[in-house]
């Protein structure tokens, strides 16, 4: 238990801090209200009306091409730690991973995945 | 554990070479213009799969190894089932290329997701460890989840694929709950670590209560039962069959006869691998009392369900769906006679060729019903087939050997497979299993699907009657093209040899029991057969926890 004292303590610190910040900007800020800054989303997105609204087939290609890099991520971190133990095997292994959502990308890009319009 | 020696490789040649082939494919279906036809990567598609059938039969080990650290086996079932549902997805690749050309959807994703469920589902059958089964199993679901709903235009093909998904889902997430159990109570995701640990002499007594809370509930069983159910969902056996017909449905129709034929064999493999391996008892007469007992009532609810329902339906495919249904029933029989030691070995005989039968058949009819068709649909009532029996011979042969072959007639390969599956269930009740009803069970069990298989029967000579009925449909007809003639006809040989000659297949067969049975089962047979209630105390002894809690 005693182990974790300092990661608690770092949790304190972190409360109060995002705390004090947030205190000072309300208490001393200027504010400047207008009708767009009152608007719940300020990204601009409507806040009322049917939550069944078709949303463009762009942002699932956006985060599709968001996870391939992201998984990527995830598998070679590991492997780059301990690459040197892992070998000549380990790299082939990697590589072959790398190889795999190379083509992939390939596939994304020549299907026009990577264009916006 | 670092590392992977060529024999690694080895083990997996028939999935990584689908795997090449399968982005080799995609990047081909990339590089070339949109108007260019798509019938070159189903000959692509068809030579690659038939290249990995091929290798998985010459590569076949005399020992079944384990390879990359444990994780998986690699055994004459591997092969086996590797080869035969590639050879499904040769067969069905041939058969789609004209199809998808009708309906517009001609790319070359389909014949790429094709190869990367057959490869899910070698990896699958290969599993030695439950990650890499929920690996496989993925990896050949999410391409199927996709092949199902491929027609994308089409309301009934997205429903389809959906309605799939959701089921499939459900069905993934159940066996990870199940395994979860396994690997919490045992500490390893291995089948050899988990095999070990429930067989341990004082296993039952840890496991029925690990934490003195729950001092009744046998949590092992609560974890092979989650998993089972998982299977019978990817299988559609009844009662988790809701899904098949409006999938099998509204799937574009080369791929149902895939889906329902190779995916079925793929899972009643890897059942038959857990039942045999890690959730066996040492000896196997345990097992009908245990979660066979699982197996045993779905397999009454498929057969009554599916060929009953069957009968009942005016649609082509929508019976074939439902009879689909009963045929992994059948195979769900098999594996209830694997919990009878002297029946292990035929059981498994008899699973490895009802299933080659089954898939081959079957993604052979469904090639056929897709190159029947009208304007831009195909051929779907009973109505619009008839006729075309007369107006093209050959077809229509071959069709009606499919169907044949399905209903369990001579001379396709379904009546063999019939027979050494019913004969083993029968057989399987002069054997010892505890508790000793459950085997006479298995016998009227036998003889009740027997009679209800040729109920069936009749839901398929029905479509024989119509292809070869006098008044021919004006608009229907038969759409041409040389793969669809050559997939149909590696089917009907692949339907006619197994039918005349099934000796090669048993062989198989029989390689894959000697290497899946442990080896006091396989000494069995020959000594023990007549007087063999008095083995049943040692049974209890050694794994008594399935027994009390379940309803029989």
């Amino acid at each position: 238990m005693v182990d974790y004292g300092a990661l608690f303590v770092l949790f304190l610190f972190g409360i109060a801090l995002a705390g004090t910040i947030v205190a000072m900007a309300t208490l001393f800020g200027k504010k400047l209200p207008n009708r767009y800054k009152k608007q719940v989303y300020e990204a601009g997105s409507e806040p009322l009306g049917d939550a069944r609204i078709r949303i463009n087939v762009k942002f699932y290609m956006v985060a599709i091409s968001f996870v391939m890099f992201d998984l990527e991520t995830v598998f070679l971190m590991p492997w780059a730690i301990v690459a040197k133990e892992f070998g000549g095997a380990g790299l082939a292994a990697a590589m072959f991973f790398v190889g795999v959502l190379v083509v992939g990308l390939i596939y994304e890009w020549r299907k026009g995945g990577l264009e916006w319009e | 554990m670092i590392g992977f020696t060529s024999a690694d490789l080895l083990g997996l040649l028939p999935a990584l070479l689908l795997v090449l082939a399968g982005m080799a494919v995609l990047l081909l279906e990339v590089f070339q213009r949109a108007s260019f036809p798509r019938t070159h990567l189903a000959y692509v598609t068809a030579l690659a799969a038939l290249a990995a059938a091929g290798v998985s039969y010459l590569i076949a080990p005399a020992e079944p190894q384990t390879l990359w650290g444990g994780m998986v086996r690699f055994d004459a079932l591997g092969c086996v089932i590797t080869a035969f549902t590639a050879v499904a997805c040769a067969i069905t690749a041939l058969g789609s290329t004209r199809y998808l050309e009708e309906l517009e959807i001609d790319r070359g994703e389909y014949y790429a997701l094709l190869l990367f469920a057959t490869a899910g589902m070698s990896v699958m059958v290969s599993a030695n460890d439950f990650v890499v089964l929920f690996l496989g199993l993925e990896m050949a679901a999410v391409a199927m989840y996709a092949l199902t709903a491929y027609q994308r235009r089409s309301n009934l093909s997205s429903e389809a694929g959906f309605k799939y998904f959701l089921l499939g889902a459900l069905g993934s997430a159940l066996l990870v709950y199940g395994v979860a159990f396994l690997t919490g109570l045992t500490g390893s995701t291995g089948y050899d670590e988990i095999g070990a640990a429930l067989r341990a002499p004082d296993a039952a007594r840890h496991f029925a209560n690990p934490t003195g809370v729950v001092p009744f509930l046998p949590l092992p069983l609560v974890g092979m039962a989650l998993i089972f159910v998982a299977f019978l969902i990817k299988m559609a056996a009844a009662p988790f069959h809701m899904w098949a017909p409006d999938a099998y449905s509204g799937a574009p129709t080369p791929t149902t006869g895939f889906l329902s034929g190779a995916g079925k064999i793929a899972g009643v493999a890897a059942l038959f691998r857990l039942f045999a391996g890690p959730f066996a008892t040492p000896d196997l007469s345990g097992g009908l009392a245990g979660w066979t007992t699982l197996a045993f009532f779905a397999a009454v609810a498929s057969i009554v369900v599916g060929n009953l329902v069957a009968l009942t339906q005016k649609r082509v495919r929508r019976m074939l769906a439902w009879s689909s249904v009963a045929h992994a029933g059948y195979l769900l029989l098999a594996l209830c006679a694997l919990g009878v030691k002297e029946a292990a070995a035929g059981s498994i005989r008899a699973v490895i060729l009802y299933g080659a039968a089954y898939a081959i058949a079957n993604a052979g009819a469904f090639i056929v019903l897709a190159a029947f068709g009208r304007d831009k649909a195909e051929a779907d009532t009973l109505d619009e087939l008839s006729g075309l029996g007369r107006k093209h011979p050959a077809m229509g042969l071959a069709l009606s050997l499919f169907l044949i072959s399905a209903a369990g007639l001579p001379p396709a390969a379904g009546f063999v497979a019939k027979l050494s599956l019913f004969s083993t269930a029968f057989a399987a009740g002069e054997g010892a299993a505890t508790p000793a009803y459950c085997a006479e069970m298995l016998q009227w069990l036998a003889v009740g699907g027997l009679v209800l298989s040729v109920a069936g029967g009749l839901a398929y000579l029905r479509v024989i009657a119509h292809l070869y009925g006098r008044d021919a449909h004006v608009r229907v007809d038969y759409r041409p093209h040389p793969a669809t003639t050559l997939g149909v006809a590696i089917a009907a040989v692949l339907t006619l040899w197994m039918g005349l000659m099934p000796g090669r297949v048993l062989v198989w067969g029989g390689n894959v029991a000697k290497q899946l049975l442990p080896a006091e089962v396989q000494a069995a047979p020959a000594e023990v057969a007549p007087a063999a209630p008095t083995e049943a105390p040692k049974a209890i002894e050694v794994v008594p926890l399935p027994t009390a809690e379940l309803p029989l």
